[in-house]
Protein backbone atom coordinates (compact mmCIF):
# COMPACT_ATOMS: atom_id res chain seq x y z
CA UNK A 1 0.00 0.00 0.00
CA UNK A 2 2.62 2.64 0.47
CA UNK A 3 4.08 2.04 -2.78
CA UNK A 4 0.98 3.47 -4.17
CA UNK A 5 -0.02 6.98 -5.32
CA UNK A 6 -2.88 8.42 -3.54
CA UNK A 7 -5.62 7.73 -5.92
CA UNK A 8 -4.71 4.11 -6.10
CA UNK A 9 -4.30 3.55 -2.39
CA UNK A 10 -7.54 4.96 -1.72
CA UNK A 11 -9.10 2.72 -4.44
CA UNK A 12 -7.23 -0.07 -3.55
CA UNK A 13 -7.93 -0.33 0.12
CA UNK A 14 -9.62 -3.87 0.10
CA UNK A 15 -6.46 -5.30 -0.60
CA UNK A 16 -5.07 -3.83 2.98
CA UNK A 17 -8.49 -5.15 4.38
CA UNK A 18 -8.21 -8.62 2.75
CA UNK A 19 -4.14 -9.01 3.49
CA UNK A 20 -5.34 -7.73 7.27
CA UNK A 21 -8.22 -10.71 7.25
CA UNK A 22 -5.91 -13.65 5.79
CA UNK A 23 -3.09 -12.90 8.39
CA UNK A 24 -5.50 -13.90 10.94
CA UNK A 25 -4.73 -18.06 11.80
CA UNK A 26 -8.47 -18.34 12.40
CA UNK A 27 -8.92 -17.83 8.53
CA UNK A 28 -6.22 -20.34 7.58
CA UNK A 29 -9.21 -21.44 5.16
CA UNK A 30 -8.70 -19.04 2.71
CA UNK A 31 -5.11 -19.27 2.02
CA UNK A 32 -5.46 -22.13 -0.70
CA UNK A 33 -7.89 -19.86 -2.57
CA UNK A 34 -5.35 -17.08 -2.16
CA UNK A 35 -2.20 -19.50 -3.38
CA UNK A 36 -4.46 -20.73 -6.38
CA UNK A 37 -5.69 -17.22 -7.14
CA UNK A 38 -1.57 -15.85 -7.30
CA UNK A 39 -0.10 -18.47 -9.25
CA UNK A 40 -3.46 -18.00 -11.94
CA UNK A 41 -2.30 -14.54 -12.45
CA UNK A 42 -1.01 -14.30 -15.74
CA UNK A 43 2.77 -13.08 -15.20
CA UNK A 44 3.17 -15.86 -12.49
CA UNK A 45 1.00 -18.45 -14.82
CA UNK A 46 3.68 -17.99 -17.91
CA UNK A 47 6.36 -19.18 -15.71
CA UNK A 48 4.77 -22.39 -14.91
CA UNK A 49 4.70 -21.89 -11.12
CA UNK A 50 5.46 -25.05 -9.08
CA UNK A 51 4.94 -23.74 -5.90
CA UNK A 52 3.48 -20.63 -4.26
CA UNK A 53 3.78 -19.26 -0.49
CA UNK A 54 2.55 -16.38 1.41
CA UNK A 55 4.98 -14.34 3.43
CA UNK A 56 4.16 -12.27 6.16
CA UNK A 57 6.73 -8.93 6.58
CA UNK A 58 5.93 -6.74 10.08
CA UNK A 59 7.46 -4.19 11.34
CA UNK A 60 6.35 -3.50 15.26
CA UNK A 61 5.82 0.33 16.54
CA UNK A 62 7.48 0.17 19.76
CA UNK A 63 6.96 2.89 22.28
CA UNK A 64 10.24 4.29 23.95
CA UNK A 65 9.85 5.20 27.70
CA UNK A 66 10.11 9.02 26.77
CA UNK A 67 6.84 8.69 25.14
CA UNK A 68 7.84 9.01 21.83
CA UNK A 69 7.41 5.91 19.12
CA UNK A 70 9.94 3.95 17.03
CA UNK A 71 10.07 1.32 14.34
CA UNK A 72 11.29 -1.79 14.87
CA UNK A 73 13.36 -4.02 11.98
CA UNK A 74 11.43 -5.84 9.60
CA UNK A 75 10.56 -9.23 9.80
CA UNK A 76 8.89 -11.66 8.02
CA UNK A 77 7.90 -15.70 7.82
CA UNK A 78 6.57 -18.02 5.53
CA UNK A 79 2.96 -18.71 6.71
CA UNK A 80 1.58 -20.70 4.06
CA UNK A 81 2.95 -22.74 1.21
CA UNK A 82 0.77 -24.54 -1.43
CA UNK A 83 2.17 -26.94 -4.23
CA UNK A 84 0.35 -26.04 -7.48
CA UNK A 85 -1.77 -28.52 -9.54
CA UNK A 86 -1.94 -28.31 -13.16
CA UNK A 87 -6.05 -27.93 -13.17
CA UNK A 88 -5.59 -24.94 -10.89
CA UNK A 89 -4.07 -22.93 -14.30
CA UNK A 90 -6.74 -24.02 -16.10
CA UNK B 1 -43.64 8.19 32.35
CA UNK B 2 -47.10 6.41 32.70
CA UNK B 3 -47.66 3.28 30.57
CA UNK B 4 -49.99 5.55 28.29
CA UNK B 5 -47.66 8.13 27.66
CA UNK B 6 -45.27 5.99 26.99
CA UNK B 7 -46.96 4.36 23.78
CA UNK B 8 -48.30 7.60 22.87
CA UNK B 9 -44.47 9.51 23.02
CA UNK B 10 -43.52 6.00 20.69
CA UNK B 11 -46.43 6.65 18.08
CA UNK B 12 -45.38 9.87 18.03
CA UNK B 13 -41.88 9.25 17.02
CA UNK B 14 -42.20 6.81 15.03
CA UNK B 15 -45.58 7.05 13.40
CA UNK B 16 -46.57 10.64 13.46
CA UNK B 17 -46.19 12.22 9.77
CA UNK B 18 -43.51 13.97 8.88
CA UNK B 19 -42.00 16.03 5.72
CA UNK B 20 -40.57 13.19 3.75
CA UNK B 21 -37.74 15.72 2.43
CA UNK B 22 -34.75 14.35 4.93
CA UNK B 23 -35.39 10.76 3.68
CA UNK B 24 -35.73 11.74 0.26
CA UNK B 25 -32.29 14.04 0.70
CA UNK B 26 -30.84 10.82 2.59
CA UNK B 27 -31.74 8.79 -0.63
CA UNK B 28 -29.85 10.91 -2.94
CA UNK B 29 -26.87 10.98 -0.49
CA UNK B 30 -26.84 7.19 -0.13
CA UNK B 31 -27.39 6.60 -3.78
CA UNK B 32 -24.22 8.82 -4.69
CA UNK B 33 -21.98 6.85 -1.67
CA UNK B 34 -23.33 3.40 -3.46
CA UNK B 35 -22.08 4.69 -6.92
CA UNK B 36 -18.67 6.19 -5.65
CA UNK B 37 -18.55 2.57 -3.65
CA UNK B 38 -18.73 0.67 -7.18
CA UNK B 39 -16.74 3.37 -9.18
CA UNK B 40 -13.88 2.91 -6.40
CA UNK B 41 -14.00 -1.36 -6.97
CA UNK B 42 -14.74 -1.15 -10.68
CA UNK B 43 -11.40 -2.48 -11.61
CA UNK B 44 -11.68 -5.41 -9.26
CA UNK B 45 -15.09 -6.76 -9.99
CA UNK B 46 -14.16 -9.58 -10.99
CA UNK B 47 -10.16 -10.15 -9.07
CA UNK B 48 -13.65 -9.99 -6.33
CA UNK B 49 -16.21 -11.70 -7.13
CA UNK B 50 -15.78 -13.33 -10.66
CA UNK B 51 -15.64 -17.17 -11.17
CA UNK B 52 -12.42 -17.54 -10.22
CA UNK B 53 -11.75 -14.46 -7.37
CA UNK B 54 -9.51 -14.32 -4.44
CA UNK B 55 -11.76 -15.81 -2.37
CA UNK B 56 -13.92 -18.94 -4.03
CA UNK B 57 -17.74 -18.99 -3.59
CA UNK B 58 -17.63 -22.55 -1.97
CA UNK B 59 -15.06 -21.30 0.20
CA UNK B 60 -17.20 -18.27 1.61
CA UNK B 61 -19.72 -20.89 1.82
CA UNK B 62 -18.27 -22.57 4.21
CA UNK B 63 -17.40 -19.52 6.32
CA UNK B 64 -21.14 -18.47 6.61
CA UNK B 65 -23.35 -21.55 5.41
CA UNK B 66 -26.87 -21.72 5.49
CA UNK B 67 -29.05 -19.40 3.46
CA UNK B 68 -28.04 -16.28 2.52
CA UNK B 69 -29.43 -13.58 0.68
CA UNK B 70 -26.90 -13.88 -2.56
CA UNK B 71 -27.54 -13.82 -5.97
CA UNK B 72 -23.71 -15.29 -7.26
CA UNK B 73 -25.41 -18.65 -5.66
CA UNK B 74 -28.11 -18.52 -7.86
CA UNK B 75 -26.62 -16.94 -10.98
CA UNK B 76 -24.35 -18.48 -13.83
CA UNK B 77 -20.60 -18.55 -12.79
CA UNK B 78 -19.15 -16.44 -15.55
CA UNK B 79 -17.19 -13.56 -16.15
CA UNK B 80 -20.41 -12.30 -18.23
CA UNK B 81 -22.90 -12.73 -15.22
CA UNK B 82 -20.74 -10.97 -12.68
CA UNK B 83 -20.29 -8.10 -14.73
CA UNK B 84 -24.20 -8.42 -15.77
CA UNK B 85 -24.98 -7.99 -12.16
CA UNK B 86 -22.53 -5.19 -11.88
CA UNK B 87 -24.21 -2.74 -14.82
CA UNK B 88 -27.87 -3.99 -13.60
CA UNK B 89 -26.81 -2.53 -9.87
CA UNK B 90 -25.16 0.48 -11.36
CA UNK B 91 -28.37 1.32 -13.47
CA UNK B 92 -29.93 0.67 -10.84
CA UNK B 93 -28.44 3.24 -8.44
CA UNK B 94 -28.51 5.57 -10.51
CA UNK B 95 -32.60 5.33 -11.09
CA UNK B 96 -32.70 5.53 -7.20
CA UNK B 97 -30.57 8.51 -6.92
CA UNK B 98 -32.50 10.60 -8.99
CA UNK B 99 -35.86 8.62 -7.18
CA UNK B 100 -37.23 6.80 -10.52
CA UNK B 101 -39.48 3.30 -9.66
CA UNK B 102 -37.89 4.25 -6.03
CA UNK B 103 -39.30 1.51 -4.17
CA UNK B 104 -38.19 -1.23 -6.93
CA UNK B 105 -34.88 0.29 -7.15
CA UNK B 106 -33.81 0.67 -3.70
CA UNK B 107 -35.22 -3.19 -3.37
CA UNK B 108 -33.05 -4.02 -6.52
CA UNK B 109 -30.02 -2.04 -5.00
CA UNK B 110 -30.33 -3.64 -1.46
CA UNK B 111 -30.56 -7.30 -3.07
CA UNK B 112 -27.49 -6.17 -5.14
CA UNK B 113 -25.56 -4.64 -2.40
CA UNK B 114 -26.14 -7.80 0.10
CA UNK B 115 -25.18 -10.18 -2.66
CA UNK B 116 -21.88 -8.36 -2.98
CA UNK B 117 -20.96 -7.90 0.71
CA UNK B 118 -22.25 -11.86 0.92
CA UNK B 119 -19.99 -13.05 -1.93
CA UNK B 120 -16.79 -11.80 0.06
CA UNK B 121 -16.59 -10.47 3.76
CA UNK B 122 -13.50 -10.05 4.11
CA UNK B 123 -13.10 -6.85 2.26
CA UNK B 124 -15.60 -4.96 4.00
CA UNK B 125 -15.50 -1.92 6.29
CA UNK B 126 -18.33 -0.40 8.80
CA UNK B 127 -19.40 2.13 6.36
CA UNK B 128 -20.45 -1.17 3.65
CA UNK B 129 -22.56 -2.64 6.58
CA UNK B 130 -24.12 0.45 7.15
CA UNK B 131 -25.28 1.31 3.71
CA UNK B 132 -26.22 -2.07 3.57
CA UNK B 133 -28.65 -2.04 6.76
CA UNK B 134 -29.47 1.47 5.51
CA UNK B 135 -30.67 0.34 2.33
CA UNK B 136 -32.57 -2.13 4.03
CA UNK B 137 -35.06 0.35 5.78
CA UNK B 138 -34.93 2.75 2.77
CA UNK B 139 -36.91 0.00 0.50
CA UNK B 140 -39.84 0.70 3.20
CA UNK B 141 -39.32 4.85 3.59
CA UNK B 142 -41.13 7.22 2.01
CA UNK B 143 -37.59 8.12 -0.07
CA UNK B 144 -39.48 8.91 -3.25
CA UNK B 145 -42.20 11.37 -1.79
CA UNK B 146 -39.63 14.13 -2.67
CA UNK B 147 -36.90 15.50 -4.51
CA UNK B 148 -37.35 12.62 -7.07
CA UNK B 149 -38.40 11.72 -11.07
CA UNK B 150 -41.79 9.82 -9.39
CA UNK B 151 -43.12 12.83 -7.60
CA UNK B 152 -42.36 14.62 -10.86
CA UNK B 153 -44.85 11.87 -12.90
CA UNK B 154 -47.41 11.20 -10.20
CA UNK B 155 -47.75 15.26 -10.20
CA UNK B 156 -48.40 14.86 -14.24
CA UNK B 157 -50.95 12.16 -13.51
CA UNK B 158 -52.62 14.81 -11.92
CA UNK B 159 -52.01 12.33 -8.46
CA UNK B 160 -50.61 15.13 -6.01
CA UNK B 161 -50.28 18.92 -5.96
CA UNK B 162 -47.20 20.99 -5.41
CA UNK B 163 -47.31 20.95 -1.52
CA UNK B 164 -45.26 17.54 -0.48
CA UNK B 165 -47.68 15.53 1.59
CA UNK B 166 -46.43 14.20 5.03
CA UNK B 167 -45.64 10.45 5.43
CA UNK B 168 -44.92 8.39 8.65
CA UNK B 169 -41.22 7.98 8.94
CA UNK B 170 -41.00 5.01 11.03
CA UNK B 171 -37.64 3.66 8.34
CA UNK B 172 -36.23 6.82 9.06
CA UNK B 173 -36.19 6.45 12.41
CA UNK B 174 -34.34 3.15 11.97
CA UNK B 175 -32.09 4.62 9.69
CA UNK B 176 -31.56 6.98 12.27
CA UNK B 177 -31.05 4.44 15.19
CA UNK B 178 -28.71 2.41 13.20
CA UNK B 179 -26.26 5.38 13.22
CA UNK B 180 -26.57 6.03 16.46
CA UNK B 181 -25.70 2.17 17.00
CA UNK B 182 -23.06 2.26 14.89
CA UNK B 183 -21.23 5.32 17.10
CA UNK B 184 -22.34 3.39 20.69
CA UNK B 185 -20.59 -0.06 19.55
CA UNK B 186 -17.51 1.77 18.37
CA UNK B 187 -17.50 3.46 21.39
CA UNK B 188 -17.83 -0.07 23.50
CA UNK B 189 -15.49 -1.69 21.37
CA UNK B 190 -12.57 0.84 21.66
CA UNK B 191 -13.46 1.39 26.02
CA UNK B 192 -13.20 -2.47 25.97
CA UNK B 193 -9.26 -2.28 24.58
CA UNK B 194 -6.66 -1.10 26.99
CA UNK B 195 -4.55 1.61 24.44
CA UNK B 196 -8.13 3.21 23.93
CA UNK B 197 -8.42 3.76 27.38
CA UNK B 198 -4.71 4.85 27.94
CA UNK B 199 -5.10 7.36 25.37
CA UNK B 200 -2.40 5.71 23.08
CA UNK B 201 -4.70 4.05 20.73
CA UNK B 202 -3.95 7.04 18.13
CA UNK B 203 -0.46 7.05 18.46
CA UNK B 204 -0.34 3.60 16.99
CA UNK B 205 -3.20 4.53 14.40
CA UNK B 206 -1.34 7.58 12.76
CA UNK B 207 2.13 5.85 12.57
CA UNK B 208 0.85 2.68 10.48
CA UNK B 209 1.81 3.51 6.95
CA UNK B 210 -0.57 1.52 5.27
CA UNK B 211 -3.55 4.01 7.04
CA UNK B 212 -2.03 6.99 6.14
CA UNK B 213 -3.09 9.45 3.60
CA UNK B 214 -2.19 13.12 3.68
CA UNK B 215 0.71 14.58 5.69
CA UNK B 216 0.24 15.88 9.80
CA UNK B 217 2.01 18.23 11.24
CA UNK B 218 4.55 16.42 13.43
CA UNK B 219 3.60 18.79 16.52
CA UNK B 220 0.07 17.47 16.07
CA UNK B 221 2.06 13.15 16.68
CA UNK B 222 3.39 14.88 20.43
CA UNK B 223 1.90 12.11 23.17
CA UNK B 224 -0.55 14.42 24.76
CA UNK B 225 -2.09 15.60 21.44
CA UNK B 226 -2.60 11.99 20.52
CA UNK B 227 -4.08 11.04 24.23
CA UNK B 228 -6.08 13.92 24.54
CA UNK B 229 -7.32 13.05 20.69
CA UNK B 230 -7.93 9.52 21.67
CA UNK B 231 -10.01 10.11 24.44
CA UNK B 232 -11.65 13.13 22.85
CA UNK B 233 -12.86 10.34 20.06
CA UNK B 234 -14.31 8.12 22.80
CA UNK B 235 -16.62 10.71 24.42
CA UNK B 236 -17.51 12.00 20.59
CA UNK B 237 -18.14 8.49 19.84
CA UNK B 238 -20.67 8.08 23.22
CA UNK B 239 -21.99 11.50 22.82
CA UNK B 240 -23.45 10.59 18.89
CA UNK B 241 -24.28 7.48 20.37
CA UNK B 242 -26.72 8.69 23.02
CA UNK B 243 -26.50 11.97 23.62
CA UNK B 244 -27.74 12.74 19.71
CA UNK B 245 -31.24 12.00 20.73
CA UNK B 246 -31.19 15.77 22.75
CA UNK B 247 -32.91 17.83 20.19
CA UNK B 248 -30.94 20.89 22.30
CA UNK B 249 -27.52 19.79 21.30
CA UNK B 250 -28.14 17.54 18.13
CA UNK B 251 -26.94 20.17 15.97
CA UNK B 252 -23.74 21.07 17.98
CA UNK B 253 -23.18 17.40 17.91
CA UNK B 254 -23.34 16.90 13.97
CA UNK B 255 -20.96 19.81 13.39
CA UNK B 256 -18.63 18.49 15.54
CA UNK B 257 -19.08 14.96 13.92
CA UNK B 258 -18.93 16.11 10.71
CA UNK B 259 -15.73 18.07 11.50
CA UNK B 260 -14.26 14.58 12.91
CA UNK B 261 -15.14 12.79 9.78
CA UNK B 262 -13.75 15.27 7.74
CA UNK B 263 -10.36 15.32 9.55
CA UNK B 264 -10.22 11.47 9.48
CA UNK B 265 -11.03 11.04 5.87
CA UNK B 266 -8.11 14.15 5.25
CA UNK B 267 -5.30 11.70 7.58
CA UNK B 268 -6.55 8.13 6.89
CA UNK B 269 -7.09 6.01 3.86
CA UNK B 270 -10.16 5.07 4.58
CA UNK B 271 -12.19 5.08 1.73
CA UNK B 272 -15.86 5.98 1.58
CA UNK B 273 -16.11 4.96 4.84
CA UNK B 274 -16.76 8.76 6.85
CA UNK B 275 -18.56 9.82 3.49
CA UNK B 276 -20.82 6.61 4.44
CA UNK B 277 -21.60 7.28 8.07
CA UNK B 278 -21.90 11.44 6.96
CA UNK B 279 -24.86 10.81 4.16
CA UNK B 280 -27.05 9.47 7.40
CA UNK B 281 -26.99 12.91 9.28
CA UNK B 282 -29.06 14.35 7.15
CA UNK B 283 -32.24 12.51 8.80
CA UNK B 284 -31.53 14.14 12.05
CA UNK B 285 -31.83 17.74 10.38
CA UNK B 286 -36.00 18.94 11.24
CA UNK B 287 -37.15 19.04 7.67
CA UNK B 288 -38.13 23.16 8.27
CA UNK B 289 -34.68 23.86 9.35
CA UNK B 290 -33.62 22.08 5.96
CA UNK B 291 -35.92 24.43 4.39
CA UNK B 292 -34.53 27.59 5.69
CA UNK B 293 -31.05 26.50 4.67
CA UNK B 294 -32.63 25.57 1.25
CA UNK B 295 -33.95 29.00 1.31
CA UNK B 296 -31.21 30.98 1.62
CA UNK B 297 -28.87 28.92 -0.92
CA UNK B 298 -31.85 29.87 -3.64
CA UNK B 299 -32.19 33.62 -2.12
CA UNK B 300 -28.16 33.83 -3.16
CA UNK B 301 -28.65 31.62 -6.48
CA UNK B 302 -32.03 33.54 -7.22
CA UNK B 303 -30.09 36.27 -9.24
CA UNK B 304 -28.00 34.18 -11.31
CA UNK B 305 -29.89 32.28 -14.16
CA UNK B 306 -31.19 35.38 -15.56
CA UNK B 307 -35.04 37.16 -15.04
CA UNK B 308 -37.80 36.01 -12.61
CA UNK B 309 -40.63 34.91 -15.04
CA UNK B 310 -44.53 34.95 -14.42
CA UNK B 311 -46.29 32.04 -15.71
CA UNK B 312 -49.51 32.37 -16.28
CA UNK B 313 -52.32 29.18 -16.92
CA UNK B 314 -55.89 28.62 -16.86
CA UNK B 315 -56.94 26.67 -13.80
CA UNK B 316 -59.80 25.90 -15.01
CA UNK B 317 -57.85 23.06 -17.53
CA UNK B 318 -57.16 20.32 -15.84
CA UNK B 319 -53.64 19.71 -18.02
CA UNK B 320 -52.72 23.31 -17.44
CA UNK B 321 -53.02 22.89 -13.89
CA UNK B 322 -50.83 19.83 -13.74
CA UNK B 323 -48.10 21.29 -16.49
CA UNK B 324 -48.22 24.38 -13.58
CA UNK B 325 -47.53 22.38 -10.92
CA UNK B 326 -44.84 20.47 -12.21
CA UNK B 327 -43.21 23.66 -13.46
CA UNK B 328 -43.73 24.36 -9.98
CA UNK B 329 -42.08 20.98 -8.28
CA UNK B 330 -38.91 21.78 -10.81
CA UNK B 331 -38.56 25.65 -9.90
CA UNK B 332 -36.52 24.51 -6.72
CA UNK B 333 -34.99 27.93 -6.89
CA UNK B 334 -38.24 29.88 -7.33
CA UNK B 335 -37.27 31.20 -10.13
CA UNK B 336 -41.04 31.36 -11.19
CA UNK B 337 -43.60 33.28 -9.91
CA UNK B 338 -47.12 30.57 -11.45
CA UNK B 339 -50.37 32.21 -11.29
CA UNK B 340 -53.58 30.93 -12.00
CA UNK B 341 -55.15 33.44 -15.14
CA UNK B 342 -58.98 33.32 -13.67
CA UNK B 343 -57.02 35.08 -10.58
CA UNK B 344 -54.73 37.59 -12.83
CA UNK B 345 -56.72 37.94 -15.81
CA UNK B 346 -55.06 37.23 -19.44
CA UNK B 347 -52.13 40.13 -19.70
CA UNK B 348 -52.03 42.34 -23.15
CA UNK B 349 -50.32 41.38 -26.09
CA UNK B 350 -51.44 37.21 -25.39
CA UNK B 351 -54.53 35.51 -27.21
CA UNK B 352 -57.24 34.63 -24.84
CA UNK B 353 -58.52 31.76 -26.42
CA UNK B 354 -54.86 30.48 -26.88
CA UNK B 355 -54.44 31.27 -23.33
CA UNK B 356 -56.89 28.61 -22.39
CA UNK B 357 -55.05 26.08 -24.24
CA UNK B 358 -50.96 26.91 -23.47
CA UNK B 359 -49.40 28.07 -20.65
CA UNK B 360 -48.38 32.12 -20.70
CA UNK B 361 -44.66 33.27 -20.09
CA UNK B 362 -44.50 36.56 -18.89
CA UNK B 363 -40.87 38.41 -19.49
CA UNK B 364 -39.89 41.62 -19.86
CA UNK B 365 -39.87 41.76 -23.27
CA UNK B 366 -43.21 40.73 -23.55
CA UNK B 367 -45.63 37.43 -23.89
CA UNK B 368 -44.48 34.12 -25.11
CA UNK B 369 -46.83 30.68 -25.49
CA UNK B 370 -45.79 27.38 -26.79
CA UNK B 371 -42.66 25.44 -27.18
CA UNK B 372 -41.23 29.26 -26.96
CA UNK B 373 -42.65 30.39 -23.78
CA UNK B 374 -41.49 26.69 -23.08
CA UNK B 375 -38.06 27.51 -23.83
CA UNK B 376 -37.73 30.72 -21.68
CA UNK B 377 -38.99 29.00 -18.62
CA UNK B 378 -36.40 25.89 -19.47
CA UNK B 379 -33.42 28.74 -19.59
CA UNK B 380 -34.27 29.86 -15.65
CA UNK B 381 -34.23 26.47 -14.08
CA UNK B 382 -31.50 24.80 -13.95
CA UNK B 383 -33.23 21.52 -13.70
CA UNK B 384 -35.07 21.86 -17.27
CA UNK B 385 -31.75 22.89 -18.63
CA UNK B 386 -32.03 19.91 -20.94
CA UNK B 387 -35.30 20.90 -22.18
CA UNK B 388 -34.24 24.48 -22.88
CA UNK B 389 -30.87 23.03 -24.75
CA UNK B 390 -33.13 20.25 -26.96
CA UNK B 391 -35.92 23.30 -27.77
CA UNK B 392 -33.03 25.45 -28.75
CA UNK B 393 -31.43 23.56 -30.91
CA UNK B 394 -34.73 22.47 -32.65
CA UNK B 395 -34.99 26.41 -32.57
CA UNK B 396 -32.13 26.87 -34.66
CA UNK B 397 -33.09 24.17 -37.10
CA UNK B 398 -36.44 25.25 -37.95
CA UNK B 399 -34.95 29.11 -38.60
Amino acid sequence: MEQLTLTEKYSKERYRKFVETILDNKNAALWPDVARYVARLPEIRAGQPQKVMLVAKWSDIVRQEDGTFTRALWDEHVFYSYDVKPEDLQ
Amino acid sequence: MTGKSFVEAWNEFFFAEQSPIPIALFRILYGMAVLATLWLSREDWIAWYGPHAWVSLSTMQAFEPGPRLNLFTVMPASVFWVQMLFWVFVASTVCLTIGFLTRLNSVVVYVCLASIQQRNLFILHGGDTFLRVAGFFLIFSAAGAALSVDRLIRIWRGKEGVEIRPRRPWAQRMIQFELSLVYFVGFCWKVAGAMWVQGTALSYIYRLDELQRFPLPSWFLNETLMKLATWFTLVLEFALGVLIWIREIRYYLLAIGLVFHLSIEYSMNIPMFQWDVLTAYVLFIDAADLERVWNWISNHVRPFPGERMTVIYDGGSERLRRVANLLGALDIFGRLRITDARDLGTPSGVDAKAARNEIVVVTNSGARQGLEGMRRVAGVVPLMWPVFVALSIRRLRAS
